[in-house]
């Protein structure tokens, strides 16, 4: 995939992922400089804030579902941050968007340094996932609870 | 190094404490029946209010974020302050 393609593919599955979000009743916006988060995510009524980062990736087809990789830098990994950062994993395959893999920081980095999911590819983590029906793992491990798991912005009605 | 291990990510205003995934599997695995924190932030109006007075802070951040007292802590072998980025011991308690 050439560079010009990843960038359309990466902005893609930001716009997916805040699109999301409007639909459930949270103000998003983009840092007009990238350092390190795609978008913030707004509750207009209080202020609180959270940092996302977006990464987006093309399904490949296997034998009975996708498998999908991401990388993810190694520093912004393991770094705590106030408020810290959640990663959505965005998955496009031939029909359509894939359900989000929505994961916090410091999950991410335990699933990889406790029970190795992941594996260290230059100055980072390569995470690849694979899905099957509805089954979501990562080098063996379980990754099927952070599928779709929106509940930490619960759909609000204005 | 000491058992316990916390990472600390700086920012403009403050500084974000953290325990290491291994500290946080060690602790439940003692079970001391303590529910550590997620994370304590510490903040700061400049710079240099952060560098002066962050280290007289250590010993209570690790308090709040283990919620264990700070003889306890002593007891498990003391604790280090860590920058995860790059390994960077920043401080280390002189437990026994």
């Amino acid at each position: 995939m050439s560079r010009r393609q990843n960038l359309y593919v990466g902005r893609s599955g930001q716009m997916a992922v805040m699109a999301e979000l409007l639909w459930r009743g949270w103000n998003v916006a983009f840092p007009e400089v990238d350092v390190g988060e795609d978008v913030f995510v707004v509750k207009d009524d209080t202020g609180d804030l959270w940092r996302v980062q977006v990464k987006t990736a093309t399904a490949r087809v296997q034998k009975n579902g996708y498998s999908s990789q991401f990388y993810v830098a190694l520093d912004q990994l393991r770094t705590p941050r106030s408020p810290d950062l959640v990663y959505v994993f965005a998955i496009r395959s031939s029909s359509g968007w894939e359900p989000f893999i929505i994961v916090e920081r410091e999950a991410l980095r335990e699933a990889h340094e406790i029970y190795g999911a992941g594996s260290a590819s230059k100055g980072g983590v390569v995470f690849r996932f694979l899905a099957n029906g509805m089954v979501l793992g990562c080098a063996g491990q379980d990754f099927g609870i952070y599928r779709n798991d929106w509940s930490r912005w619960p759909v609000i009605a204005h | 190094m000491a058992q316990i291990v916390v990472e600390v990510g700086k920012q403009m205003n403050g500084a974000t404490f953290q325990l290491s995934p291994r500290t946080r599997m060690m602790l439940a695995k003692r079970d001391l029946g303590v529910t550590p924190a997620t994370s304590v932030f510490v903040a700061f109006d400049t710079k240099k209010a952060f560098e002066d007075r962050l280290g007289q802070m250590w010993p209570q951040i690790v308090v709040l974020l283990t919620g264990l007292t700070a003889e306890e802590v002593e007891n498990l072998g003391g604790f280090s302050i860590v920058n995860p980025a790059d390994d960077e011991v920043l401080f280390q308690s002189h437990a026994a």
